[in-house]
């Protein structure tokens, strides 16, 4: 990382001109210390001794809307939230974002992130309900929301993606059962 | 300018910079943070500082970065983050978690090192009652931290280890002078490299001018938020038109204010892009100005 940042900022600091060189060769002077910091780090610990992990205690959240000021990780360009769905059993959480496509509200857009806690992997699936034929399409679709809080013990196992990629419209249900909303 | 790079690389003997020629790094997975508590964030963070060790694909420095959500003011003396459960945590509870993945990655360490970032966002920041002197100081307490974090590193000998911030900064989900302020904050504290993942959401394509972006941002506020300072860009590659975006804000700035250069890009799955075309597709039109860095989210 920074490999060519620093090398400038080397060259300005380490030649002894600080950061007045730093500044003629084209680092900015306000980071050269920092890019400086970034090229002595070392590959090795010199302390061997394994510290202390903290207890491993999965705390399950059980599945529920997101407060509409809850933040959304994604990106406006990807997707403008209309609200969102976490779960988790402690093993695997499960974040559904469900709202319009970025740069075109008439597509509705479905954003599920998924972490496998365990397995120590995160994946980020991207879902658009099928487009209606040109025949029966509506000018415009509303964005999918969830309407209704999922079902009592809903869980990460209960793939409400595969209720959004079908339909925006409507209580769906999941292959395992659990009662998705989607409006 | 590109000549002078390479000149100055040769001196320092690392070759030239053969910027077409350069294959994206692979990717590093950044993390969405999502916890119930600071017991469970700590643990979390223990696990994200491991796998990324055991996951680490080369010897060079890679980004470690944990996004805990947006910044926030919680009490009239503490800051903090509001995460992506909607949990409010203090910086207290973040440091903690940090020097947790501190421990992780130490505890897994197989390759390399790491630079740890502590990343937040400038998620709706006005909307909920702060000002632009509440979000310097979480900028300037954002610094604070990471630098305590390299202390702990320091007087553990991780000497694998950094440390330094990060912000998905979104011109959507704020306004201007409020997320200036984050930036303008890490500054004055002056410890953490203050790595821009965000978006240049709404700002033109093409040409070097001060172009309209969204939510009343111009192409230099971008530009601002993203190198003024100890800012540095790693902007969101999804689609091809963000490279478009990023290289019109990295013209701006060269055409005003002097050198700019990239800290390498973030991608996702799940989007346009691959996170190797994220990166290849910056790189093409920023040829040797993007360095060899690739947080993945989703990765």
């Amino acid at each position: 990382m920074l490999r060519l940042l620093t090398v400038l900022a080397l060259l300005g600091l380490g030649a002894g001109g600080g950061i007045a060189l730093a500044a003629v060769v084209g680092t900015p002077p306000d980071k050269a210390a920092a890019l400086a910091r970034l090229a002595s780090v070392a590959t090795t610990d010199s302390n061997t001794e394994p510290a202390p992990a903290p207890p491993s205690d999965p705390h399950p959240i059980p599945g529920r809307i997101l407060a509409s000021d809850a933040p959304a990780p994604i990106s406006p360009a990807v997707l403008e939230p209309s609200n969102g769905w976490l779960v988790s059993d402690g093993r695997t959480l499960v974040a559904v974002y469900a709202g319009a496509a970025g740069g075109d509200p008439s597509v509705g857009r479905v954003v599920v992130v998924r972490q496998d806690l365990a397995a120590g992997t995160q994946t980020v699936r991207t879902v658009e309900p099928e487009r209606p034929e040109p025949s029966r399409s509506r000018p415009h679709r509303s964005a999918p929301r969830w309407r209704r809080r999922p079902r009592r013990g809903a869980s990460v196992s209960g793939r409400p993606t595969a209720a959004c990629s079908r339909s925006t419209s409507g209580p769906e249900r999941s292959a395992a059962g659990e009662a998705a909303h989607l409006m | 300018m590109r000549l002078r790079l390479a000149a100055i690389a040769v001196v320092a003997g690392l070759g030239p910079f053969p910027a077409a020629a350069r294959a994206a790094p692979s990717p590093v997975t950044a993390w969405y943070v999502y916890g119930t508590n600071a017991s469970e964030l700590a643990s979390y963070a223990y696990a994200r500082g491991c796998d990324f060790a055991r996951a680490q694909p080369d010897t060079r420095l890679r980004l470690l970065l944990l996004d805990f959500g947006a910044a926030r003011k919680l009490s009239s003396t503490t800051w903090g983050a509001v995460d992506f459960s909607n949990t409010r945590f203090s910086n207290a509870d973040i440091l903690d978690a940090l020097k947790r993945a501190a421990d992780g990655y130490h505890n897994c360490h197989a390759r390399g090192s790491v630079d740890i970032a502590y990343g937040s966002t400038n998620y709706r920041m006005s909307g909920l009652g702060m000002t632009a002197s509440d979000a310097w100081s979480a900028g300037w307490h954002q610094s604070e931290r990471s630098q305590n974090l390299h202390g702990y590193q320091a007087s553990h000998g991780y000497d694998s280890q950094t440390s330094d911030a990060a912000a998905d900064m979104e011109p959507s989900w704020d306004a201007v002078t409020i997320t200036k302020a984050l930036v303008d904050g890490d500054e004055a504290q002056g410890w953490a490299l203050y790595f821009d993942f965000g978006s240049a959401d709404g700002c033109p394509q093409s040409g070097s001018a001060d172009g309209a972006c969204t939510n009343g941002w111009r192409v230099s506020d971008v530009a601002y938020v993203s190198f003024a300072g100890l800012a540095l860009p790693l902007p969101e590659i999804y689609y091809a038109a963000n490279a478009s975006q990023w290289t019109v804000v990295r013209k701006w700035w060269e055409a005003g204010e002097g050198w700019y250069a990239f800290a390498g890009a973030t991608a996702s799955t799940g989007v346009g892009l691959t996170p190797a075309a994220a990166w290849n597709t910056l790189n093409s039109s920023n040829s040797g100005l993007v360095e060899p860095e690739l947080a993945c989210f989703g990765c």
